[in-house]
């Protein structure tokens, strides 16, 4: 009675541990720490099989050998040693598995094993010292049972809840890929739009004010072009961090487009006198931040930035107006360059449209031919002409001439001045060919043209002239090229590449606006430039300014020892000619000798 | 071969008194501190901490409700044990509720001793984590191990500091000291069955609702009152629990004692875990039999080997039982062992490995340490 009664007792334990958790592992340890209790056993364990992931599974693969392996013991170790390291264990049971028995009783050494199958998936291995009677081994027979099914319904549970988690993982990255930058790990542009859309309403709500802050890095594009895209790359992550530590809990800060950040502050007071003090210090904030050197295994890199904002408070201007706005405002800071940080206004809307329809004029001007090549000539002190250089003019049908002060520098934004610079390059060319045919007075040697910073970063450059002067079948020495002394230091070894190659062929060299900008000297006396063009800042009443006598002076005395030339731009007096010959400067170019002439008063001059 | 420990003992209940105690063990050269003091010793908390904090060896130890030296208990006074061998203490102080945090966290404070095979466990009594503590423990640990303990604490079911740290008497712990030499152990207990089984119809960890369908504290009274002559009073359970205490019969025949503590007229609540569908019986004993269990426990160790050191948890309930007799029982555990001094506890609950090597926590027990 008390042995039946010690069975039921035993089997009832057992059968409740079984669906305690939904959990296989926590079930089946849960089941064996019970065993131990319930059947006085050491050591108890489950092998099962498992699958390619090492998850257990019930299914059979009928195509290879079935191999049990450890899942789960009680306790977890004998004698110091993890029960799913114990060889001569796992040694046994799957010749056990293998056999036809349902449960199987094996000593080995001082060790008693029971082993029991569990459904055709899995073993359950009891280690006791004395052996089980066989009335509970057969009594344990339902309580197998209901452990197979129930392990079966924890696998299918664990399966649906790894399928689960793997759908939510996989759904939380494209849900993180679609609002995150992948570099910065930032928001991105889409989902800054929509926190900016959700700023809007709550400004309306709760009476409150945003402001969006686009911050553009100034310098960037020389850190990827000279150390390459991944210390761009490290820049824009460090950046990334700077900015949101700095700004916390008062905004969202996301990337906008390649070197554009992008800062959303919410929650700001409505009065416009207390919202700016703290606009104004963010930005503050935010300059210092950029402000302090990058650094990398591959050195340190300074950049500055520019910051354009606008501030919103009402529903009058939607999402695209405000990011639009505040993109304006940071192209003006770029442009004005002084100012780092601007507010929108309306007035930069409207520089930006009268932008906008003058690179469309120069379009078209380009298309219906309304630049012309005029030519200013050049002298010597005894009054010969020596040459002539090429002046760009637009001939406007609504304005009349154009000043390039205006259009050049618009032309520059875009590639717009490399058509431009095409057009002077083919017109020089076709105007030599037609000088060339006249009886030029022997002193006359070139036509000079003016190069852009652009045309000269062109890597084929020099090809593009030496095909010119194929092309045109004119000589290269008749054909002269102006550089500034800025525009070569941006690659300073391309453009001696260049000028070198252009002067093997004959194709010489002058270095324009020269005082004005920066010059290595140890550059400058590398190129293969033959003439200084003394920039007429300085020609400027040098008769009575010492001071540009003395820049005079130093830059003729520069090109004696460079042994350049020296030419002397925008001389309109006698006074001015004297000095400069005083100075031992003998070539001139300016209004005292000639105003820029179209070309056919140019043809006129050679004319008998 | 390990040295035997270096014991002093002192009937005092001064806090003066320990603390030379301990210098003197220090200086003596022993390598870890163990100390065994009684609660009624009321030691002020603040200069303990003093005490302790200043003490410069790794230190264990509790606060019981009486020390065992030699063939006597006491309820006020001290034993300061020098460990000559280097031990490694760990207090497991974060003793959550939270059944997977708590086994957990046992695993991940475990790991500095994984290697250690022999351990002296010392619990807080009223930290109700303790048993789910030997069974995680041990889970851990794995077969092969070796553990004596017992709980800490006072008789009046209050909780007190009463494990000795390095930084203090606290509570709510259990204490685990790693040692490296083998541990030889043995329990035993002179209960017997004298009515059953029950089937443990409905219980929840000490609780137990109902046995046979039957409101437990009812069918208790039954039981009992079938055995006596005379009427029982309404407050007779103070008096017979002691006497009729409950036990779990495993398959090989060990019977598990569990004691049942207090009732609220229901249930009954044991000093331990009862499982639903487990079978309890109705245990019984007496003086001689109990000490009759003690003397085989005693024989059963000196027949291992050498004891260097003896280390004694035996259960207060015992203590009340034996009275003032309680010197026969701790004769017996002396005997076999002329050359070294018995020094132990009173215990509110022991703890040491069963027949089938697991760790449990036992009542009514005595549980003999070796080392």
């Amino acid at each position: 009675m008390n042995i039946a009664m010690h069975i039921m007792s035993i089997q009832h334990q057992l059968v409740l541990a079984i669906d305690k958790d939904p959990d296989l592992k926590k079930m089946l340890h849960h089941f064996l720490s019970l065993c131990s209790l319930s059947l006085n056993s050491t050591n108890c364990h489950i092998f099962l099989i498992k699958d390619k992931n090492n998850n257990p599974t019930y299914q059979l693969d009928i195509n290879h050998e079935i191999q049990l392996k450890h899942y789960v013991s009680f306790p977890m170790k004998k004698n110091g040693l993890l029960s799913n390291e114990d060889t001569e264990l796992s040694g046994l049971v799957n010749p056990f598995f293998q056999n036809n028995y349902d449960e199987q009783e094996q000593k080995v050494g001082s060790t008693l094993y029971h082993f029991f199958k569990i459904g055709d998936f899995g073993v359950l291995i009891i280690e006791r010292e004395k052996s089980l009677d066989q009335a509970i081994r057969n009594a344990l027979s339902p309580v197998l049972n209901k452990l197979a099914i129930s392990t079966i319904a924890a696998i299918n549970h664990h399966s649906l809840v790894i399928e689960i988690k793997t759908r939510q993982r996989v759904e939380e990255k494209i849900s993180y890929q679609a609002s995150h930058d992948f570099l910065t790990g930032l928001y991105n542009r889409m989902k800054i739009q929509e926190f900016l859309a959700s700023a809007i309403d709550d400004c309306i709500l709760q009476k409150q004010t945003g402001a969006i802050l686009l911050i553009n890095l100034a310098g960037f594009k020389n850190i990827n072009d000279v150390m390459g895209y991944h210390v761009g790359d490290e820049v824009l992550q460090q950046a990334a961090i700077r900015l949101k530590v700095l700004i916390k809990d008062m905004g969202i800060v996301a990337r906008f487009n390649g070197h554009e950040f992008i800062i959303l502050l919410r929650g700001l007071p409505v009065n416009k006198s207390t919202v700016q003090p703290i606009i104004n210090d963010v930005i503050a904030d935010i300059i210092y931040a950029m402000e302090i050197p990058f650094e990398f295994i591959e050195g340190r890199f300074s950049l500055s930035c520019f910051i354009g904002y606008e501030t919103f408070n009402n529903a009058s201007k939607g999402v695209q107006d405000i990011l639009k706005n505040a993109s304006i405002a940071v192209y003006e800071a770029f442009k004005r360059g002084k100012d780092k940080a601007l507010p929108y206004n309306e007035v930069m809307s409207k520089q930006l449209n009268d932008h906008i329809s003058y690179t469309r004029e120069i379009k078209q001007a380009l298309a219906f031919n309304e630049f012309e090549l005029h030519y200013q000539p050049q002298y010597d002190h005894l009054n010969n002409m020596i040459g002539a250089e090429a002046l760009l003019r637009w001939n406007n049908p609504l304005r009349g001439y154009e000043s390039p002060a205006v259009y050049i520098p618009i032309a520059e934004e875009s590639d717009l001045i490399m058509q431009i610079s095409s057009y002077v390059l083919q017109q020089a060319c076709e105007d030599i060919k037609k000088l060339q045919q006249l009886p030029l007075p022997s002193s006359f040697k070139q036509v000079s043209i003016n190069i852009s910073a652009k045309q000269l970063a062109k890597h084929d450059f020099a090809d593009t002239i030496i095909l010119a002067i194929k092309k045109n079948q004119i000589s290269p020495l008749n054909l002269k090229i102006e550089i500034t002394e800025s525009m070569m230091m941006s690659d300073i070894e391309l453009s001696i590449a260049c000028l070198e190659k252009l002067h093997d062929v004959g194709v010489e060299c002058a270095i324009d606006d020269f005082g004005t900008g920066y010059s290595s000297l140890a550059y400058l006396k590398r190129l293969p430039a033959s003439l200084l063009k003394i920039d007429r800042s300085f020609v400027t009443d040098i008769h009575k300014d010492p001071s540009n006598q003395a820049i005079a002076n130093m830059v003729i005395k520069l090109a004696n020892s460079l042994n350049m030339e020296v030419i002397a731009e925008g001389v309109e007096t006698k006074q001015e000619l004297d000095s400069l010959i005083a100075l031992g400067c003998y070539q001139y170019q300016g209004f005292y000798f000639s105003r820029p002439l179209t070309f056919n008063k140019l043809v006129q001059c050679f004319e008998p | 071969m390990t040295m035997a420990s270096i014991i002093k003992f002192t009937e005092s209940p001064s806090l003066s008194e320990l603390s030379k105690s301990i210098n003197s063990v220090i200086e003596e050269g022993a390598k870890t501190v163990l100390l065994l003091t009684c609660i009624d010793n009321n030691y002020d908390l603040d200069e303990t901490e003093q005490i302790l904090k200043t003490c410069t060896l790794p230190l264990c130890g509790a606060v019981f409700p009486k020390v065992i030296y030699k063939n006597k208990s006491y309820s006020h006074g001290a034993i300061v044990l020098g460990l000559m061998v280097s031990s490694k203490v760990v207090n497991y102080s974060m003793l959550t509720d939270s059944d997977t945090h708590l086994k957990n966290y046992i695993q991940t404070e475990s790991k500095q001793i994984e290697h250690y095979q022999n351990f002296i466990i010392i619990s807080d009594a009223f930290c109700n984590q303790c048993e789910n503590f030997t069974d995680h423990f041990y889970d851990y640990m794995g077969s092969g191990i070796s553990a004596i303990g017992g709980g800490a604490g006072s008789m009046d079911l209050l909780s007190y500091p009463v494990i000795f740290t390095n930084q203090g008497l606290v509570n709510n712990t259990t204490q685990v000291v790693a040692l490296p030499c083998p541990i030889t152990n043995n329990i035993g207990h002179g209960w017997e069955i004298l009515e059953g089984p029950y089937l443990v119809t409905s219980s929840e960890g000490h609780y137990v609702h109902s046995l046979n369908y039957r409101p437990t504290f009812e069918l208790y009274k039954e039981i009992i009152q079938n055995k006596i002559d005379s009427p029982l009073e309404d407050d007779f359970f103070n008096e017979y629990s002691k006497r009729f205490p409950l036990g779990i019969m495993s398959l090989d025949g060990d019977i598990l004692v569990r004691d049942s503590l207090q009732t609220n007229g229901a249930y009954l609540e044991c000093v331990g875990n009862v499982p639903v569908n487990s079978m309890i019986y109705l245990l019984h004993s007496d003086l001689h039999k109990m000490t009759l269990a003690s003397e085989k426990v005693a024989q059963e160790v000196a027949r291992k080997g050498i004891a260097n050191t003896l280390l004694l948890f035996d259960c207060v309930t015992r203590d009340l039982l034996f009275g003032e007799n309680i010197g026969d029982e701790l004769e017996v555990i002396q005997r076999p062992f002329p050359n070294t001094s018995l020094v132990g506890v009173m215990a509110l609950g022991e703890i040491a490995n069963t027949t089938n090597g697991s760790i449990r926590l036992l009542n009514k027990s005595t549980v003999l340490g070796s080392f």
